[in-house]
């Protein structure tokens, strides 16, 4: 999963694991949740003998390529057979990762001198991750990490993404009906554009870097936490349509969360669906999308106790993508806009939730310049407003005054990322803020800006 | 929801999902035997499209080219090594390997083409070639007049004082292709450009003509045939 949306997991103000974390300090809480990253397999170019960048756009991973969208879609079938070879298996469908980094913050500690952004200036390792990532048969695929990740301090093993596909086409008419059946454990990450949560930007952030205090579940609530049973289906590669139910990942689904407490997770109740629908064009060398998505979830206030009433949320959103795939440069532009409607139904009552009903609104803009297949420049802006609730987002100063109670969150990210090789990539990473909390200034009651929040980030990647 | 239940729920929902794999399986064997062939549909429509009009224009066109052209193509992709995963690797610890997979294609091909066409099975190969051969190329791509009346001049003279013969004399007078060479009318234009500059450098080395042809040309005017070629 990417790193900004595992972070979403803890930093989200919904359901049980977002109060009890609203109650530690905000920033704290955001930054010890190392997590792990989603990647590029090196298995699939070991089954297709392709080059990351042919389905990655320029290496630089996760954004796809059309191509690459279209392998995911054909359910990862592209390739060799794992069992063709001569000799048994045909190729190692196993891939490692392995990341390290240091970041620097504005201000790492508060004008008391209390941490906020821990081991600031100092190398850090954060994760080692193992993937099988391969054909299985002729129709079907799998896409699976399992990671060991930096926590500030120790490391904790989970499961990453996880995705397992059967696809079959068919030809109605002289039509083409793309049919897929699909399995993950987190909302968007089936999806093959880089606009919705699961795989949009920012693709890796800085573990101790920081982030807003809420965002909609389906913006990476659930991951590792949710599993799907779902079907999607392609018309004449223009048109996609997919339905999904999500279920809490125990039981049945306990290999795609692996690491995850179920007494301290976001824990939903049933099968709650998603949906998405997207229009695509290629012409030319351009590619257009415009798409929705949606879902609706149900979540016990705690995964302790996962019975009696539930919290509702309806999450809805809109994406657009431009693509421009020319030779060696490349061009891409990306919206997303999520509405997230909340009943409080069951926190209310217990004082958990300052407010029956709530909303959030999120908004990413983001476009990448790809130079040669070796270098990549981005920036986006992203924004999130939402109704206040002093139980989830409350800001006091040291008297205790109330001083916001918004999760009203907006800045930028600005990144360089330099692929020395297919196995090595270098990148650095500006983030910062002109809002945190709904305050543009005294964030914290002792005199923080949104400013101070602002972090830099090297890091560098290696995949084999 | 009762823990039981849960299970209980889940199961059936497993169950119906393994009823839908079988359901697919049973019924696809129909749908494939209508259409194109698999390896087609599978693993080269994703770039050069079911029809053989590659949308993107780094991507060649294989609509209505001749089969025995892409089985030869198919061939020189397959004779190359396959690009290593493991770059860092080689370059560090094989650096000699390393240069033996880089010297054997074009980079493009290095990436898209060499190691899917490795698994590619004789009988896929030319399946995939009959059917591309077999099918109706797309209109042409517009570009700016100046540059095809420029480009359309070089394909028809070549370039006497430099003793650059005339590109048409193999690749016909429209680039309908010909016994000797392929149809280059209609196909993409940055694919050919890529394609010019690479004989150029002598990335590409086959046919030798192409070679010693377009070591004559400034970019410009490769620029030129590939938006003329484009064009038909």
């Amino acid at each position: 999963m990417e790193t900004a949306n595992r972070k979403k997991v803890v930093a989200t103000g919904n359901g049980a694991g977002g109060r009890r974390l609203f109650g530690l300090a905000l920033t704290l809480a955001i930054l010890l949740s190392a997590v792990p990253s989603a990647h590029a397999l090196p298995s699939y170019s070991r089954q297709t003998g392709q080059a990351c960048s042919s389905c990655h756009v320029g290496g630089n991973w996760p954004q796809l390529t059309p191509w690459g969208r279209f392998f995911k879609l054909s359910g990862y079938t592209a390739g060799k057979s794992l069992w063709g070879g001569k000799a048994g298996v045909a190729y190692v469908p196993v891939g490692v990762f392995g990341q390290v980094g240091v970041t620097w913050a504005a201000q790492p500690n508060d004008s008391q001198g209390n941490v906020v952004v821990p081991q600031n200036g100092s190398p850090q390792a954060y994760e080692f991750t193992a993937e099988l990532g391969t054909k299985l048969t002729d129709f079907a695929g799998i896409f699976y990490e399992y990671t060991l990740g930096n926590t500030f301090p120790g490391w904790k093993g989970t499961t990453g993404a996880a995705d397992v596909r059967a696809v079959h086409f068919f030809h109605p008419g002289g039509q083409e009906i793309l049919v897929g059946i699909d399995s993950n454990n987190n909302p968007t990450d089936q999806d093959v554009w880089n606009t919705l949560p699961g795989w949009g930007y920012p693709y890796y952030a800085s573990p101790q870097s920081l982030s807003g205090p809420a965002s909609p579940v389906i913006s990476g609530g659930l991951a590792g936490q949710a599993a799907s049973i779902g079907m999607y289906a392609l018309w004449n590669r223009q048109v996609y349509a997919e339905f999904s139910a999500y279920h809490v990942a125990d039981d049945f689904f306990r290999w795609m969360s692996g690491g995850t407490n179920f007494a301290n997770a976001t824990y939903i109740d049933g099968f709650d669906p998603y949906w998405r629908i997207y229009w695509t064009k290629e012409h030319g060398s351009h590619t257009f999308m415009v798409g929705t998505v949606g879902m609706h979830t149900n979540i016990f206030p705690s995964g302790a106790m996962p019975s009696g009433p539930t919290d509702a949320f309806t999450d809805y959103g809109f994406d657009a993508q431009y693509d421009y795939m020319g030779g060696r440069n490349k061009a891409s532009v990306r919206v997303r806009y999520i509405h997230e409607n909340q009943s409080w139904d069951a926190s209310f009552p217990q004082g958990a939730s300052s407010t029956p009903n709530g909303n959030i609104r999120t908004w990413n803009v983001n476009g990448t310049y790809t130079l040669r297949d070796r270098w990549a420049f981005t920036g986006g802006y992203f924004a999130s407003d939402g109704s206040s609730n002093a139980d989830l987002y409350a800001v006091t100063d040291p008297a205790g005054n109330l001083l916001s109670a918004s999760p009203n969150t907006t800045g930028y990210t600005m990144e360089v990322d330099r692929n020395l090789t297919q196995n090595l990539k270098l990148t650095a990473q500006y983030n910062g803020f002109f809002k945190f909390n709904g305050l543009t200034s005294n964030i914290d009651g002792l005199g923080r800006t949104p400013g101070d929040n602002n972090t830099f980030w090297l890091s560098m990647f290696m995949a084999f | 929801m009762g823990k039981e239940l849960r299970v209980k729920t889940c199961n059936r929902f497993a169950v119906s999902v393994l009823g839908g794999v079988i359901a697919l399986l049973l019924i696809s064997p129909l749908a494939f035997a209508q259409n194109a062939p698999r390896i087609v549909t599978w693993n080269c429509s994703g770039c050069h499209g079911v029809n053989g009009n590659a949308q993107q224009r780094h991507y060649p066109r294989l609509a209505a080219l001749d089969a025995s052209y892409i089985e030869q193509r198919m061939a020189a992709f397959q004779a190359a090594p396959t690009p290593p995963v493991d770059e860092l690797v080689y370059r560090l610890v094989k650096p000699g390997a390393f240069r033996k997979v880089a010297a054997g294609s074009t980079p493009e091909a290095r990436a898209d083409m060499v190691g899917i066409a490795h698994a590619a099975t004789p009988e896929e190969t030319k399946a995939s070639a009959a059917w591309y051969s077999a099918q109706k190329p797309g209109r042409g791509q517009s570009a700016d007049s100046g540059s095809i009346e420029r480009g359309k001049g070089l394909f028809a003279d070549g370039i006497p004082d430099k003793g650059v013969v005339a590109c048409q004399t193999c690749h016909g007078a429209q680039g309908e292709g010909s016994p000797a060479a392929p149809r280059l009318g209609g196909q993409n234009r940055s694919y050919l450009a890529i394609q010019l500059w690479h004989f150029r450098a002598g990335d590409r080395t086959h046919p030798t003509e192409m070679t010693s042809s377009t070591a004559r040309f400034d970019s410009e005017q490769i620029r030129a045939i590939a938006a003329y070629l484009a064009s038909q």
